[in-house]
């Protein structure tokens, strides 16, 4: 083939005449004979093209017989034809049906086509995750691609490979990294594709940060063509999947009673049936004075405390903070262009309500790009993203404030909307309502994200690129406590004068970035490109808090600096900056060996000088196997590559000058001071990750392709905090220090099933089995709540007393005391490690089907061999502590001497939790979500109303969960906000008041002009 | 091709060139506002460090901790520390938990208090050993002496504070094998393992050395502001004398400060004030902004002396018995003439609706428990803390006098002191001949102490000195003192 390209080049490069030229005309139609219009339409080894017009139907020059046509469009897939003497050539072209089986992928710097890539990149396109109704744009990707794992703290890729430092993968839209987690707020409807780099060779090319994987996000840009514009609108409602069984307010009652008796001692005279009675007996004796109402032992009642004969409510507090929550959006969008210049503009608006109350979003993206092809030799792309958020969110609080806290509240207790939502019979007690209806809590974020990418053909073998890009995002946090709720209040409720808080971040990144792209001849059984460039990026931030006891935003900003309720923090801003220079080279040998080396020069000013440079290189090599001649083109397998990469990529510390002495500025009396912040560590240096990835990838028999991939990643030179003795002033340092490593298998599967004129059934399937396991942290141990790094055990490993059942003669709980036997001493039961948050295996079944007009896909989500502590039930679930609502199953708790019970006896004297595996469950599950069914109005009627096509669906969002989890949502995951990214590092799989993903049914309509 | 082939070269070596580069100068990047590296090379940058080490000094709250140190826990903690019995004053322990350790007499060494103190005093030290290790770059002589002067005095507080609470109380004989608490003098550069502990008797010797030359450093500049002055030095060199029993010498550090300083007119008046009262010789600075907590951050002393709306949650239950004794059930009740004497007045009318100028007398009803009493000093988080009173100094002068003259007739020095602070108070003025011999005056100095000085967190320190016994328990023994803590025994290995 490259053969007939140098020859065609030589040939027209010898022969001027023009009458050499022959014209080829024809139509270009899909499938179903649908002409297809905006075609793009080359000659290889030309520079003529032209494009199909509404009908489908092109005309183009070609030099001679020997000259190939090249047919590429959006969804389609791309073809080759030769002319061979023919003057009239009609194409029909598929669309591109089983993902990522054709195309291009973008890899970093330049596209690569699947076949030829040796590294491991995973792409998921736009289309297929536009019409998820999803919070943010990471959810999208749950469940889609082996490897990737979405929780609620973020995405990972191939599990998590720094303690301190985030675990994010580098997100990098139209080609501008971002550093202000804007990603976030990017509505799925205006993404193109999305690529995952997630072995080393794909993600070297951008060098730190990438040690996490990268996602490349392509948003859309315009095609050639007339003017096309989409609208959709979408609508949809939200619940609770689930609603968990809880005492009602006769069993609450009876727990009351329980607690007031054992209080005073009389716990022998409890029974089951014995609570029952006196419940009874109370009950049918309310309002009676006198001091015998009940008589226990030789103890008489006259009553049970001043509260309990008022508490006679019956509340679900369940129905009280749970909400259906509507949700909408609407998208325009316009795109067209001629061949020389296109464009692409939209916007959408997206309002959302969650599930519990008082949590709402809105959201607006503006997307306008512009390509152009400015001369024969430059083209011009220019994008621009605007994103502005506003979330209405919920108290993060540990105390009753949390909505989903009211579960704890008493049953037989009510809020009175007429006295600021306080209980009725206990209003001192801390309850969500009052706080979620006077307090606001809204997070705003403004963001930009631009890039300006040019690109200049030197000539057919050297192209320079020169791309510049900004990030711009401000983020604005505002909570105010209104004079009702406790934090805002006085000591007393409704006194006391509110307290409004005001905290401000301002992101600012740019990045400017050159290379050239040469692609010598090298002999026509080689091709060879080689990249060579370098870039620079710098990001700055800064950040503003203040907090006064007031009552309104306005009132708080309006406050000058002399005023004395205003306290103001200031907090240091940051800048940090990254120069690096880079190269890769792609080399293959008669199309079918491969080989990619990669290297990178990064210098970032987060390090001392003489450790600011990192070098990072990786190799990937490929082989494919069905190019070779002994491979049959008619045989059943039709492609087979096998593909091995290895390198090394770094990690950043979060701070911007962890390597030095900062200070703080503080102010004591009316001077202004300096307080240190943390010590120098001047051996401060890059976290190294090196990977290496094996794989296999086929297609067989035209209808089914997959792969195979083995993966190991090592981290070395971990920062983590090691104690230091405190007469420092710190109880910890963060130091390079540990190793930790990720090794798994991922296996992924597309297979056509049926392919008939009217039928088509694809699905797509993978699958990750993963480990983890911290090798190294200098014998240091690190435990933050229910969770450790440990060295030996996967990271987060759950460190819990392990808990024994209940002692049968005094109802005492029971834990392993490390010699074989039980003791009821929590104190001093040892902790082990009992089970481990990372899922031993996960993926995602997606099967499309469809059949004429209509069209049906559904995914099955699982997540396996993983375990989740339910932090919630130290609480909920936990015989009564502190007097707090149950669940329904600590009925069965221990009352009388002999009970064999599941639950300890009610202690009401225990303030301690006593946290233990008692809590700690399997997390394992399978979820129906990502359910859409369309419905494609024939084109005949649409065009009657002037339209290019309009689809009508319903559809749904977790669906449906098996599982066996106590909880609301095995799929779960607290984050403190007080603890730092170590925190969030440390802490995995625990469940504390968190709610649930909702169960969402959409509906909606598509329209195109 | 020939000019391809040189175009291509020279784009590559340019590229080459570019990425060559020393880009170091690209990655000198810093954000406006950020202070860091050697702040100790300037005289600015030194006087922002010490400013730094009176912040911590007064534990004001930084978005996370508040109340250590001077501020509150070295107050807080030796008065709960001397609580005989919850007949005397019963602990919120649901609003106090990190307290009750204290309360029971049986602090545990993860005790979250004893952590955070002596985490920020040992950073205020690290803070003090640096600024003296470059006073050198202090080039104005004047500053050089008072910054010098503040430090090493602020040094010698710190210690002789820590030595207190974390060490044996100095016994002559057994001091210099009582190991107390390290004892640093240069900064920590490189965080790492625990050091030793040092003796009581080499912290006790090297406490009176700062003090005595910060003494000679801040002299001339009298009061100096809110600042640590040479009286305050004096005032901490007269309660090392107490301790160790040199009658002579706190006899002659009290005669030095007295003259300089008066009494306010109320014994109120001494407290809640919102700058440095005529007799405060070093207090605690606190405004609006810049505070120890109270209510809304859940520390500091108002968060648990106070009951007042949006001030505190009156954790501090005070029983009206114990300020009266009528039965002689305590050890230390101040066995107060509540009708008389100004400093056991209470307000029976105290409600929700009180602001600090509201109350006038030395006790009010807790507002959130009203069968119990609060204490009205530390209503507010934007008033000063006294830490030396002119009383202290009187006080002390009188008992040392008192306990030299006990089998002679009354010291009559002794005998003003007592007087001047008995009529402050509203009590009437006793003659000589009221007392037979000198040890009676000295068990009613005492008992005055006791009235004068309660819930200030002197109690402690003075039963300890004296050797005295609560319940039946000598004040010395270990239940008194506090742990080393867990995390500096972690960090032995």
């Amino acid at each position: 083939m490259i053969r007939i390209l140098f020859g065609t080049l030589f040939f027209v490069g010898l022969v001027v005449s023009v009458s050499g030229q022959q014209t080829i005309s024809g139509t270009v139609t899909d499938a179903d004979g649908q002409p297809l219009p905006s075609v793009s339409v080359k000659v290889v080894g030309s520079s003529e093209g032209t494009i199909t017009d509404v009908d489908g139907k092109y005309r183009i020059s070609v030099p001679d017989d020997y000259a190939i046509l090249i047919f590429s469009g959006e969804g389609l897939e791309t073809q080759e034809i030769h002319v061979n003497s023919r003057s009239v050539i009609d194409v029909e072209m598929k669309a591109v049906l089983v993902s990522g089986s054709s195309g291009e992928l973008t890899t970093g710097y330049g596209s690569q086509s699947k076949e030829s890539i040796t590294g491991n990149v995973a792409s998921v396109s736009g289309e297929a995750i536009r019409d998820n109704p999803v919070s943010n744009l990471e959810s999208s990707l749950g469940g889609r691609t082996a490897g990737v794992r979405v929780q609620a703290g973020g995405v990972q890729v191939r599990g998590s490979a720094s303690l301190t430092a985030s675990n994010q993968p580098l997100y990098v839209v139209d080609g501008v990294p971002l550093a202000s987690g804007s990603q976030s707020n990017i509505n799925p409807a205006n993404i193109k594709s999305m690529e995952i780099l997630k072995d080393a060779s794909a993600s070297a090319i951008y060098g730190t940060r990438a040690a996490n994987g990268v996602v490349v996000i392509t948003t859309h840009s315009g095609t050639n063509g007339k003017m096309q514009i989409e609208a959709d609108y979408q609508f949809g409602i939200s619940q609770t999947p689930k609603k968990l069984d809880l005492l009602t307010a006769e069993e609450y009652n009876q727990q009351v009673i329980e607690f007031r008796v054992r209080q005073l001692g009389l716990g022998d005279f409890v029974t089951k049936t014995n609570l029952l009675i006196w419940q009874q007996i109370l009950t049918s004796t309310l309002g009676q004075k006198g001091t015998d109402r009940l008589i226990i032992g030789n103890v008489s009642f006259g009553s049970l405390g001043p509260f309990y004969d008022s508490l006679q409510y019956s509340t679900d507090w369940q129905d009280a903070v749970f909400q259906s929550g509507i949700s909408q959006r609407a998208t325009v969008s316009a795109q067209g262009g001629t061949e020389k210049f296109g464009y692409y503009v939209s916007a959408i608006y997206n309002t959302r309500e969650g599930i519990l109350i008082g949590s709402k979003a809105d959201q607006f993206n503006g997307l306008v790009s512009l390509s152009s092809q400015v001369s024969s030799k430059l083209s011009a792309k220019l994008s621009f993203n605007y994103i502005y958020g506003k979330d209405n969110r919920l108290r993060e609080d540990q105390d009753l404030g949390a909505p989903l806290q009211a579960l704890a509240l008493p049953p037989s207790d009510q809020a009175d909307p007429s006295n600021n939502y306080y209980l009725r019979v206990s209003k001192l007690l801390y309850n969500p309502l009052t706080e979620v209806n006077f307090s606001d809590n809204i997070g705003i974020s403004n963001g930009m994200i631009g890039s300006l990418g040019l690109t200049y053909e030197v000539n057919d073998q050297l192209s320079l690129d020169l791309k510049t890009g900004i990030d711009f995002s401000d983020q604005r946090d505002e909570i105010r406590l209104g004079p009702e709720t406790r934090d805002g209040g006085g000591t007393f409720r409704g006194t006391g004068s509110g307290r409004s808080q005001l905290s401000t971040g301002e992101f600012k990144n740019f990045l400017i970035n050159g290379w050239a792209t040469y692609r010598p001849s090298i002999g026509d059984q080689s091709k060879l490109s080689v990249i060579l460039g370098g870039s620079y990026e710098q990001s700055t931030s800064n950040f503003t808090f203040r907090v006064a006891n007031v009552n309104g935003i306005s009132e708080l900003e309006g406050m000058d600096d002399t005023n004395p309720l205003l306290q103001e923090s200031i907090i240091p801003g940051g800048a940090n900056a990254f120069v690096s220079s880079f190269a890769r080279i792609n080399y293959s040998y008669r199309d079918r060996y491969l080989l990619q080396v990669s290297g990178r020069r990064d210098g970032s000013s987060k390090f001392p000088e003489n450790n600011r440079f990192g070098t990072f290189l990786a190799v990937s090599g490929g082989w494919i196997l069905s190019e070779e001649s002994f491979f049959s083109t008619d045989g059943f397998i039709k492609f087979l590559k096998i593909k091995a990469s290895y390198g090394g990529i770094g990690n950043t510390p979060p701070g911007d000058k962890d390597y030095r002495r900062n200070f703080s500025e503080i102010a004591y009396d009316t001077l202004d001071g300096y307080r240190l912040i943390n010590p120098a560590n001047f051996a401060l240096k890059w976290e190294s990750t090196s990977q290496l990835n094996v794989g296999l990838e086929y297609s067989l028999g035209g209808r089914v392709s997959g792969s195979f991939d083995y993966y190991k990643k090592s981290t070395n030179d971990l920062l983590f905090p090691v104690p230091v003795s405190p007469t420092s002033g710190f109880f910890q340092v963060t130091k390079n220090g540990g190793s930790m490593t990720n090794s798994g298998f991922e296996i992924g599967l597309s297979s056509t099933n049926m392919d008939r004129a009217d039928w088509n059934w694809t699905t797509d399937f993978n699958i990750t089995f993963s480990k983890n396991k911290v090798e190294d942290l200098g014998g240091q141990r690190l435990i933050l709540g229910s969770n450790a790094f440990l060295e030996g055990y996967p990271a987060s490993v759950f460190y819990l007393r392990k808990y024994a059942g209940v002692d049968p003669d005094n109802g005492d709980a029971l834990y392993d005391d490390g010699n074989g036997g039980t003791t009821n001493d929590w104190e001093n039961a040892p902790r082990s490690v009992v089970g481990d948050p990372n899922p031993g295996f996960y993926g995602g079944l997606t099967n499309s089907v469809s059949y004429k007009n209509f069209d049906l896909s559904f995914m099955v989500q699982f997540v396996g061999d993983v375990d989740v502590y339910y932090a919630t039930g130290e609480f909920l679930s936990n015989s009564g502590i502190l007097g707090l609502n149950q669940l329904a199953s600590q009925r069965d708790r221990w009352y009388e001497v002999d009970d064999v019970a599941k639950y300890p006896r009610l202690n009401p004297f225990q303030t301690n939790t006593n946290a233990s595996t008692r809590w700690l469950e399997d997390g394992s599950f399978a979820r129906l979500t990502n359910v859409i069914f369309t419905y494609h109005l024939p084109q005949d009627k649409v065009e009657g109303w002037g339209l290019t096509h309009m689809e009508v669906y319903i559809g749904g969002q977790n669906l449906w969960t098996l599982s066996n989890y106590t909880g609301y949502d095995p799929e779960v995951n607290y984050i403190d906000p007080t603890t730092g990214v170590l925190g969030q590092n440390i802490n995995k799989g625990i469940d504390n008041f968190t709610a649930p993903q909702p169960r969402i049914f959409t509906t909606g309509i598509k329209i195109g002009l | 091709m020939k000019s391809n082939s040189r175009f291509i070269k020279s784009a590559l070596a340019g590229v080459l060139f570019l990425s060559g580069i020393s880009c170091n100068s690209l990655l000198d990047i810093d954000a406006d506002g950020n202070i860091s590296g050697d702040i100790y090379a300037t005289e600015a940058g030194i006087q922002n460090a010490l400013v730094g080490a009176y912040y911590n000094l007064g534990g004001i709250y930084d978005g996370v901790e508040g109340g250590e140190l001077l501020g509150g826990d070295f107050i807080l903690i030796s008065t709960l520390l001397s609580v005989q019995s919850i007949f005397e004053m019963d602990w919120d322990d649901a609003n106090g938990p990190a307290y009750s350790n204290f309360v029971n007499r049986n602090i545990l060494a993860t005790n979250s208090r004893v952590e955070a103190n002596w985490r920020r005093a040992y950073e205020t030290l690290n803070t003090l050993n640096s600024i003296l290790a470059n006073i050198d770059n202090v080039t104005t002589t004047s500053e050089k002496n008072r910054i010098q002067g503040e430090a090493l005095a602020m040094r010698g507080i710190l210690y002789f504070e820590m030595v207190r609470l974390w060490g044996q109380e100095y016994d002559a004989a057994t001091a210099s094998t009582d190991f107390a608490i390290p004892l640093l003098l240069d900064p920590v550069d490189e965080p790492g393992r625990s050091p030793d502990l040092n003796t009581v008797e080499e912290i006790y010797t090297q406490v009176e050395a700062d003090l005595t030359t910060a003494s000679g450093l801040l002299q001339s500049l009298g009061k100096n502001g809110t600042n640590i002055s040479y009286y305050a030095c004096q005032a901490y060199l007269m309660r090392l004398a107490m301790h160790k029993d040199e009658f002579d010498d706190a006899i002659a550090f009290a005669d030095i400060i007295i003259p300089e300083f008066s009494l306010t007119a109320t014994p109120q008046d001494a407290f809640n004030n919102t700058s440095n009262s005529t007799e405060d010789i070093f207090a605690i600075q606190q405004n609006g902004a810049n505070n120890t907590g109270d209510i809304s951050t859940g520390t500091g002393l108002t968060n648990y002396y106070s009951s007042l709306n949006g001030k505190g949650l009156g954790a501090m239950r005070v029983q009206k018995l114990f300020l009266t004794n009528p039965f002689g059930d305590f050890d230390n009740s101040p066995e107060y003439d509540t009708l008389v004497d100004l400093r056991g007045s209470i307000d029976n009318l105290a409600n929700s609706d009180y602001t600090v100028e509201s109350v006038t007398t030395g006790f009010y009803t807790n507002i959130l428990n009203t069968f119990v009493l609060s204490p009205a000093k530390y209503m507010s988080s934007d008033r000063v803390i006294p830490i030396v009173r002119l009383s202290e100094i009187q006080l002390t002068r009188a008992e040392a006098r008192a306990f030299q003259s006990q089998n002679l007739p009354p010291d009559v020095t002794a005998l003003n002191d007592y007087n001047a602070i008995r009529t402050r108070a509203g009590l009437s003025a006793l003659m000589a001949s009221d007392f037979s011999l000198g040890a009676i005056l000295y068990d009613s100095i005492l008992l005055e102490r006791k009235r004068e000085f309660l819930y200030e967190g002197l109690l402690l320190h003075d039963m300890r000195r004296r050797g005295e016994s609560l319940n039946g328990n000598p004040a010395i023994g270990a239940e008194f003192l506090l742990p080393i803590p867990q995390s500096e025994l972690d960090a032995t290995q």
